[in-house]
């Protein structure tokens, strides 16, 4: 009882250093956007903590961390942060670090913010630590927890976990896996003479990734294949013109666009209706408004596949013996708007497995 | 009213004992039987659930393998071996009741490939999958096979169940075992296995998966066919435990894994259950157990599952109910069973005494059919009757009214004889009442005999029966007219009592009041002194000899004539058509009758008869009144000197009036002191002395005047007022003798008469020996003076008292000696001192030789028996001289003096110097002496 009330004496001592760090980055580094960043991270570490706090009733439970690599309000990190909750729920405390680093692509900055995330888990004494997305994986996991004794589950790396030398014997985790050569393959069961993929994606580690994992795929599978990584929205415009009016061109295969500085959501739609004449595909939800088909991955999944994880983990299971999986769960949409030209060409199956995307439902 | 099985059934305190144990017993039984029955109900319950359990077990077995060949044919159906499809389609053939249930795909993978399936795996994002032997089951050893089984797709796909991922099956020996097996038969193979991390039990299910469908393939094309298996994998206990809990409640339950000792296994608890034991179900211990193979088919590994059976699981409420309907059947049971016990003792006591009262009744029993055939026949019958109950059966009644001659003679018909039958014993009257009729019937000797029949009709089993109660009333007749006669006749003469005789008279005076008739009241003089001195059977025999001699006086007066013997020696006749002549001629004949001698026994006697004669219509108009008045003639009879008859007058009412007056005064002369004392004296005839007096009582009341002592002495004796009379004349003799004391008159005696009421009076002689003691007087001073009548009266007890005056000092003389009947043995017996001849005998002297005799007789008896002689009325000089002549002791009369009160004494003796002799005939005596 004594140790458990000092646990809380802590986290309210490292709750009140926090908000001093807060103000005094405001005070004194005012034009250092390195401090203000951090400041941000740390107020929405602060809050996570507080409603973590509230939240959690029953001080007997275990303590779990969570180091999330982006921030509350990022569509996949609010999956992931739901499935962890869900499935952590009345098991254990969940503590949550939020590094924010979704806009953040200094290594130095990044090495600074994952500092802070490890001496938030040793300030909560955690008995396991749930990271996801590869910034936490990379900096949190690879750098701090690698072969150490506290357990890890990662959740969201894109496709591999390798460069990260992972799996640890202390690590366990699911791998963000898109389905894309399942789309693929449904595609051209459909329309076997019509293979030809082109791809657009951005630019930085994970559409590099995107792009080596795409190649990697049409390689495997045998077709035909154009890669696009395209720097900003006037420049996608333009790709998009053409690879709609390249003969060559089957399917157009888009990633993600979160790389761009700037999107123009009502131009960019008008601009793919008006040259809407090849069919076009994503695994990305965000892209959907603009797209015929999707196949997007559940983000819920993998914060349920790391909670759970870390349940059997306290349980007394190693992390070695839980398997590494890929995502598991995938759900295909149809955007009525864009793919109703192409409605002729795709089965009545399509219409009625796939959901119906509601772009506000998107949004 | 305090209830009680005692009082209720009459039970002793052994038997209610008896009967509270007996159902204790019933009780315990019954309770044990309901416990028995609920123990096995639940055992039938247990062993149902049982069979459901089992039958659960095989159909989720079934479904098992039924899974297991859908995942097989699905996988070998796929030309495109897709593992995503593969999960699809598994996941969708588990449910919620599943949920456990993990289903899995191995393939097997030769040595030399297990990198490229290792890479494969890693590019579909499984990037720890490394076929490898973690010891996940206990049961895992080395792999030695060619070729590894291992495990590529798990659904549903958890961390958890990520675990089998990549895991070699061939590296558990039964599996490869099992999976030889099951190439051959593709059937579905299971083993039990143990996990490592959860410590549990695992069920293995599986089949082969081959390329093409394994029904069209030989064992050797499936060999080389068979690509891996599909399986499913199930906590063991877990799902018992689900499954058992759908038939059991787990709680009561103990689950064990029994394996053979063949294995070296020993049990595996699984479950203990909680149930609460008392210390009966520590000591008893029922349960129910079952067995069962974990697996079907398999034998090794058994599942015990034992339920208790426990205190907790008894049915309170039915027990309860078992107990209390038993408690009331056993006593609904009993209390029938004593009822209808008691009801046959009572049945079989009453039977009894009906029997008995049939075979000791005093009266003779007879039961009859309603036609009047004998049914039944008591001994008291056979007595009465003289024939037995064997001749007596079945014949008719009526043969016991009418002779048997008769009977057949009359040739009675079988109506006529059942008419017969009712007529005589008024049964045609009947009312349904018993009802009793006299009747005379007669015996097997043709005696007639009078008898009360009581008779009734008996209702039994719906027939008609008639019970005759007979009683023999012949001598109860006779008796009766015995007591009539005794009530009306005087038993002793035959003749008829006063209330015969008065209703008859009084019907004479009712019916014929013209009649003129006489009603003579007769008492015979001087019975009592027969009674007293003979006894009363010679009064008896002489009242009848009397009865009798009445009779014959009047036999010939004609009829008419009533003759009773009215009470002790009177008689009353009422003579029909009398007159005053003729009722004197009856008189004098019936006196003369009565005087004869009569001889009874050895003695002779002769009485006489006082006679009152009352005339109707003129004497009286009603019996009363002519019995009063004749018995008032009768008393002037007596007083005329008896044997003879008077006539009534009315001045014989008044004498009667008179003796009323007389009565009425003197119950108050002692008060009024009208009673004094007159002494005559008595004087030595020898020396002239005066030796002492006689005091004689004398009265004289106001209103009456001078009454003579005879004449209301009597009275006194009938009041019995002559006891006070009698104390009173004590006091003044005492009182006188007491102031002759110390004076020359010191030595004189006084002689008391005393009557007989007196000397019968038990403090009589205390009260004089008293007042003389108070008084120091010498007793023999008083003498007590008795009459020869109170003598002999109880002569008997008179000695004693006797005895007892003269053991006191007193004297004791008899007066008018020779008047009445002197027995001189009792005479002789009597300590008397002094003998009084009466005045009757000394009035003769010196001329009446008769007189002289009598007086010489008394002179000498008394001189011979002791005693001194008094000569009573001297009147004369003569008289005196010749009595001294005759030796007589000494004399007193009016020749010596009349009686004087005691002034006038005082006087006399003063003048004669309290000697005769010294008086004017004080010469005589000189002479006399001389």
């Amino acid at each position: 009882m004594l140790n458990l009330r000092r646990h809380e004496n802590a986290n309210r001592f490292f709750d009140y250093n926090i908000l001093v760090k807060l103000s005094g980055g405001v005070l004194f580094y005012k034009k250092n956007l390195i401090q203000l960043s951090l400041a941000t991270i740390l107020a929405f570490s602060a809050v996570a903590n507080a409603s973590n706090q509230t939240s959690g009733s029953t001080s007997t439970l275990p303590v779990c961390a969570y180091i999330a690599s982006y921030a509350p309000g990022y569509a996949w990190q609010d999956g992931i942060t739901r499935g962890i909750e869900q499935s952590l729920k009345g098991k254990c405390r969940l503590k949550t670090f939020y590094m924010n680093s979704k806009k953040v692509f200094d290594y130095q900055k990044m090495e600074k913010i994952a500092l802070y995330a490890v001496e938030f888990i040793e300030q909560n004494k955690p008995d396991v630590v749930i990271v996801s997305d590869d910034n936490a994986i990379k900096y949190v996991l690879k750098d701090h927890y690698k072969e150490s004794n506290l357990p890890v589950v990662f959740c969201g790396p894109n496709h591999t976990i390798t460069q990260y030398q992972l799996p640890y014997p202390n690590t366990t985790g699911m791998i963000e896996k898109d389905p894309t050569e399942r789309l693929l393959k449904l595609l051209f069961n459909l329309t076997p003479s019509k293979t030809h993929v082109t791809f657009l994606t951005t630019r930085g580690i994970s559409a590099d990734k995107d792009v080596a994992e795409f190649h990697r795929l049409v390689k495997k599978i045998g077709i035909k294949s154009s890669a696009y990584q395209i720097q900003n929205q006037e420049d996608w415009r333009r790709i998009y013109k053409q690879v709609q009016e390249d003969p060559t061109t089957d399917i157009i295969f888009f990633s993600n666009n979160v790389a761009f500085k700037e999107w123009d959501h009502e131009e960019n739609m008008k601009w793919v209706l008006k040259h809407n004449h090849k069919l076009s595909i994503t695994t990305q939800g965000w892209m959907m408004p603009y797209v015929a088909l999707g196949m997007n991955k559940a983000p819920d999944e993998q914060g349920h596949w790391a909670g759970e994880a870390a349940i059997e983990i306290l349980n007394g299971i190693q992390p070695s013996q839980l398997s590494i999986v890929p995502s598991q769960k995938f759900q295909m949409l149809i955007n009525p708007k864009v793919a109703m030209p192409f409605k002729q060409q795709l089965p009545e199956n399509i219409f009625s497995h796939a959901s119906t995307y509601n772009a506000r439902g998107s949004q | 009213m305090k209830l009680s099985l005692h009082t209720i059934f009459e039970l002793s305190k052994k038997q209610i004992i008896a009967w509270c144990f007996v159902g204790l017993i019933i009780l315990c039984v019954a309770l044990a039987l309901e416990l028995s029955q609920q123990f096995h109900q639940d055992k039938r319950f247990f062993h149902d659930q049982t069979h459901k359990f089992i039958h659960q077990q095989n159909i989720q077995q079934k479904q098992s393998d039924t899974v297991l060949s859908a995942l097989s044919e699905y996988y070998t159906a796929q030309v495109i071996k897709s593992q995503t499809d593969f999960k699809l389609f598994a996941n969708g053939l588990l449910n919620k009741d599943t949920k456990q249930r993990v289903i899995g795909l191995a393939l097997i993978t030769p040595r030399n490939k297990k990198q490229l399936l290792e890479s494969s795996q890693f590019e579909k994002g499984y990037e720890s999958f490394l076929i490898s032997n973690t010891q996940l089951f206990e049961e895992q050893t080395n792999n030695l096979q060619h070729a590894f089984l291992a495990v590529t797709s798990i659904t549903p796909l958890t961390p958890k169940n990520s675990i089998y991922l990549s895991e070699d099956l061939f590296s558990i020996p039964e599996v490869v075992s099992k999976f030889t097996a099951s190439i051959k038969s593709n059937q579905t193979q299971s083993i039990i296995l143990t996990n490592r991390l959860s410590e549990q039990l695992q069920t293995l299910s599986f089949q082969p998966i081959f390329l093409n469908s394994p029904d069209h393939l030989n064992h050797a094309q499936r060999l080389k066919q068979v690509r891996g298996i599909v399986f499913i994998i199930e906590p063991t206990k877990d799902i018992l435990l689900h499954n058992l809990n759908q038939h059991f409640s787990l709680e009561t339950l103990s689950i064990s894994f029994k394996v053979t000792p063949d294995l070296s296994l020993e049990n595996i608890p699984v479950l203990t259950n909680k149930v609460s034991r008392s210390f009966l179900d520590n000591f008893v211990q029922p349960k129910f157990t079952f067995k069962t193979p974990l697996l079907q088919g398999h034998t090794t590994k058994k599942l015990v599952v034992t339920q208790p059976w426990t205190v907790n699981d008894l049915n309170t409420t039915a027990l309860i109910v078992t107990g209390l309907l038993t408690l009331f059947g056993y006593l609904t049971l009993t209390t029938i069973i004593i009822t209808i016990v008691r009801y046959t003792q009572n049945l079989r006591q009453m039977q009894n005494r009906l029997s008995q009262i049939l075979e000791t009744s005093q009266d003779a029993v007879i039961i009859t059919d309603e036609n009047g055939l004998i049914l039944d026949w008591n001994p008291e019958a056979k007595l009465l009757f003289g024939y037995s109950k064997a001749e007596a059966l079945n014949q008719p009644i009526i043969s016991l009214i009418f002779p048997e001659d008769t009977l057949s003679s009359t040739q009675v018909s079988h109506d006529s004889s059942i008419n017969f039958f009712a007529d005589s014993l008024n049964l045609t009257s009947f009312n349904g009442e018993a009802q009793k009729t006299e009747i005379t019937l007669r015996n097997q000797k043709g005696t007639l005999i009078t008898t009360e029949v009581a008779t009734s009709f008996l209702n039994v089993r719906n027939t008609i029966e008639v019970s005759l109660f007979i009683k023999d009333i012949t001598y109860q007749r006779s008796t009766e007219e015995a007591m009539t006669k005794m009530a009306f006749f005087d038993p002793l003469t035959q003749l008829e009592n006063r209330t015969f005789f008065k209703t008859a008279v009084e019907k004479i005076i009712t019916k014929t009041p013209d009649k003129k008739f006489a009603l003579f009241f007769m008492d015979l003089d001087g019975f009592k002194q027969v009674n007293d001195t003979l006894g009363h059977s010679v009064g008896d025999e002489l009242l009848k000899v009397v009865a009798k001699r009445i009779q014959n006086a009047l036999r010939e007066s004609g009829e008419g004539n009533h003759i009773c013997r009215f009470g002790g020696d009177e008689f009353v006749l009422m003579l029909d058509q009398m007159d005053e002549v003729k009722a004197a001629q009856i008189s004098l004949r019936l006196l003369n009758q009565i005087e004869r001698m009569i001889k009874i026994q050895n003695d002779e006697l002769q009485v006489s008869a006082s006679i009152g004669i009352a005339l109707y219509p003129q004497h009286g108009e009603n019996v009363d009144t002519l019995l009063r008045h004749a018995d008032t003639a009768m008393y002037c009879s007596k007083d005329l000197g008896k044997n003879t008859y008077s006539i009534y007058n009315d001045a014989m009412e008044e004498d009667l009036a008179e003796r009323i007056l007389i009565e009425k005064h003197l119950r108050n002369a002692i008060q009024k002191n009208e009673l004094t004392l007159a002494y005559q004296p008595q004087i030595n005839l020898r020396t002239g002395k005066v030796i002492g007096v006689e005091a004689l009582i004398r009265w004289n009341n106001p209103v009456l005047g001078f009454i003579p002592p005879d004449k209301f002495i009597p009275i006194a004796e009938e009041t019995q007022l002559i006891i006070n009379i009698g104390e009173w004349i004590a006091q003044t003799c005492i009182n006188q003798l007491k102031t002759w004391k110390h004076t020359p008159f010191s030595h004189f005696h006084i002689a008391m008469n005393v009557s007989g009421v007196q000397l019968e009076h038990p403090h009589f002689l205390e009260y004089v020996n008293k007042l003389m003691s108070n008084a120091d007087i010498h007793k023999h001073l008083l003498e007590i003076e008795l009459t020869e009548r109170t003598v002999m009266n109880n002569a008997d007890d008179n000695i004693h008292r006797f005895n007892q005056i003269r053991a006191k000092g007193f004297g004791l003389s008899v007066d008018d000696f020779g008047t009445g009947y002197s027995s001189l043995s009792y005479l002789k017996k009597f300590p008397l001192s002094i003998l009084k001849i009466d005045k009757s005998f000394v009035d003769g002297i010196p001329q009446d030789e008769e007189d002289i005799s009598i007086a010489t007789a008394i002179l000498n008896l008394a001189h011979s028996l002791n005693m001194q002689v008094v000569a009573e009325g001297v009147e004369t000089q003569d008289q005196l001289q010749y009595l001294q002549q005759l030796d007589c002791n000494f004399a007193q009369g009016y020749f010596i003096s009349r009686p004087l009160f005691i002034k006038d004494l005082e006087v006399w003796l003063q003048r004669n110097q309290a000697n005769f002799y010294q008086s004017e005939y004080k010469q005589l005596a000189i002479h006399t002496d001389a």
